[in-house]
């Protein structure tokens, strides 16, 4: 199990209460943040997977009783009407916008005026007593701080249309549950109801994401955060360099080399040696 | 839900909900009880109890990362037909062997056919510069030498899975001499056979591969070199978010009181989890000229300066496609007949998804005797 296994994970095991509790009929600062874990503890180090799966059954039961305690008051006051639904909906809605905001604040950060201009008004200075490296760095890292507004921005942008997803999903469960009334069925079960909102949302995602918008978005996502990790990459170059050590364009390069080794290798054997050898190892899989 | 239909239950401009706070309190102790129980059974598993691709299977070359096994016959049926199986890059290829009783290799060892398979192991940094070609001319034809070597025969059956399916196209193209017949499963041929008519959920990496520009594609590779398998595996993972979401909550909470579900479940997470980096220049060449250039099928795309010219695929073609496989949309998989040079092509249609191609029942009643028996007729001791 390597820890980018472990981040995949992670993703996932964060998005389960606040996916669940946005369908939850109580204050947003209960959403999302489901209390430690009860008596369905795993012990820890079992083999992988079950550590992971045990931590999603863990959330799992600490978000479903918070989902149906949020419920029951509706429940037992018989008020579990399509404007209680729209009302769920929209405060989850509410709380993710607000969960987009913020943005301000690290643009403000990025385009630091007191640091902009005591680089135009010193560096040409620093320069001249051969601090251009550590200049160059400042400059590097200012240049990683745009970017990384960059991506926050195409982030936001990507998350505004999985909020309008959320939205149509939760448009396309009224609809469904309209249709279903109208049938002259009932949804008698809270984890019918969830299960159903899930599915509307998972068509409406669906949906978003393979539209031309929800694609470029993506793209635009992808894009932005490749150029921050970019910038870092060159920022961390020249501390690199700056302390004399490797970087990762020259290790790149060696391995280049190594590869194309490698391949002229391989053109020579196989002119001298047809048919290849057999290298039998010996060494088994079970 | 229920159909009581009752007069006055439900007015139509109100939601159809009859949850009693009894009925909703009981369930909830219901599934906190099912919460309990199953992670109560989950502490119970051990490492051998999870363990995927239990086969046994000989190391019989090794180059790099890369390792060729020659799985252990079962049983005394042989058949004197060997086969050798390359999967992709992306995946590990334990999916073949995932469980005993859901072994796409253990249903062709008993059916007697000798079967060989390369391990592409998990590239390093160090192997971000591998070319498609470096896989296909380099390692791939290495193993084939050497089982055709060992078998003592002139041509080999090869069979190509997704990704792996595309590397052996391309060897068959640039190596006919070698292959006795062509298996493919799952491969995509025409990556823009699915191009204006996206199917819901179906097709992401197509689609999110085109709405890129060819510098997004360099940028890619440049900055990230190798992509990481967990980077890989995230991408998979989000072409079916709230499918993952529920997957790993509500729809786990059903399996818990079915042991043989659990395991199987875990098992195949296991097999999700384990995604190795694909080198930088095996992406930047699959995104260009395959993804956005589909240069494959024009016979448009270059290897070591050889073009993969399918013309050249002379020998018998069995093409394999899943009919519910949202990776590859079947219209990328089938009706490419036309384009190879052989005159023996077969198409089949395996019910289930991608990956349930191995690993579902219904898939393996008829993909396996399809296989052997397609094998078998054209033989001619390959």
């Amino acid at each position: 199990m390597t820890s980018g296994q472990e981040l995949l994970y992670e993703f996932w095991l964060k998005a389960i209460p606040a996916f669940f509790g946005a369908m939850m009929p109580v204050s947003p600062t209960v959403r999302g943040a489901p209390s430690s874990a009860d008596q369905s503890e795993v012990p820890a180090q079992l083999p992988f997977p079950v550590d992971q799966i045990g931590h999603s059954l863990r959330l799992m039961n600490t978000t479903l009783r918070q989902l149906y305690q949020a419920y029951l008051p509706l429940l037992q006051q018989d008020r579990l009407t399509s404007e209680a639904l729209q009302a769920i909906a929209g405060s989850s809605s509410g709380a993710w916008i607000k969960a987009l905001a913020g943005r301000g604040d690290s643009q403000a950060a990025s385009e630091n005026p007191l640091l902009t201009g005591m680089e135009r008004t010193y560096g040409a200075l620093a320069d001249a007593f051969g601090l251009g490296p550590t200049r160059e760095l400042n400059e590097a890292w200012r240049e990683v701080m745009v970017t990384a507004v960059a991506k926050q921005g195409a982030q936001a942008e990507y998350l505004a249309i999985v909020l309008e997803a959320w939205r149509k999903g939760t448009a396309s469960l009224f609809a469904q549950l309209s249709h279903i009334g109208a049938r002259g069925e009932r949804v008698d079960s809270l984890l019918a109801l969830i299960r159903l909102w899930a599915r509307a949302v998972d068509a409406a995602m669906h949906e978003a994401m393979q539209s031309e918008q929800g694609l470029q978005a993506t793209a635009r996502v992808l894009r932005a955060a490749l150029r921050h990790r970019q910038q870092l990459q060159k920022a961390v170059g020249l501390a690199s360099e700056a302390l004399n050590m490797p970087t990762r364009a020259e290790v790149d390069q060696a391995y280049r080399e190594i590869q194309e080794l490698k391949r002229e290798l391989r053109r020579l054997k196989r002119a001298t040696q047809r048919p290849v050898q057999s290298h039998k190892t010996g060494e088994t899989i079970t | 839900m229920t159909q009581p239909a009752e007069a006055g239950v439900a007015a139509p401009s109100m939601p159809p909900i009859a949850i009693t706070p009894a009925a909703a309190m009981k369930e909830l102790s219901e599934l906190i009880q099912k919460i309990v129980q199953g992670t109560q059974r989950l502490a119970e598993y051990t490492d051998e109890d999870l363990a995927i691709a239990t086969s046994p299977a000989d190391e019989i070359y090794r180059e790099d990362m890369i390792r060729l096994y020659r799985y252990r016959p079962v049983g005394h049926k042989s058949r004197g037909i060997a086969v050798f199986i390359v999967y992709a890059l992306v995946g590990r290829y334990q999916m073949i062997d995932l469980e005993p009783d859901r072994s796409f290799v253990r249903k062709l060892l008993a059916e007697g056919l000798d079967v060989y398979m390369v391990d592409w192991g998990h590239p390093t940094r160090a192997q971000r510069w591998l070319t498609i070609d470096d896989y296909v001319s380099g390692y791939l034809d290495a193993c084939v030498d050497i089982i055709r070597e060992r078998q003592g025969i002139d041509k080999i059956n090869l069979i190509g899975i997704c990704q792996g399916g595309v590397f052996t196209t391309c060897y068959s193209a640039l190596f006919p001499e070698k292959v006795r017949n062509l298996t493919l499963m799952v491969a995509p041929l025409d990556f823009h056979g699915d191009a204006g008519k996206p199917e819901p959920g179906s097709g992401y990496m197509n689609l999110w591969a085109r709405a890129l520009t060819s510098e997004d594609i360099d940028l890619l590779v440049d900055t990230i070199g190798s992509s990481p398998g967990p980077m890989v595996g995230f991408a998979f993972l989000m072409m079916n978010p709230i499918g993952n979401l529920t997957k790993y909550s509500i729809d786990l909470i059903d399996i818990l009181d079915d042991d043989r579900k659990l395991l199987n479940f875990l098992r195949m997470e296991r097999w999700i989890a384990d995604r190795p980096s694909s080198p930088g220049e095996v992406v930047r060449q699959w995104f260009k000229d395959l993804y956005q250039g589909n240069k494959l099928i024009k016979n448009q795309l270059e290897l070591g300066g050889r073009q993969v010219d399918l013309h050249r695929i002379t020998m018998p073609v069995l093409n394999i496609f899943a009919q519910g496989d949202v990776v590859i949309p079947n219209a990328c998989s089938r009706g490419v007949g036309a384009c190879f040079g052989t005159d023996d092509y077969t198409e089949l249609g395996v019910p289930g998804g991608h990956i349930g191609t191995f690993v579902g029942a219904k898939a393996q009643n008829i993909l396996v005797p399809t296989i052997v028996d397609w094998l078998v007729a054209r033989a001619r001791g390959g």
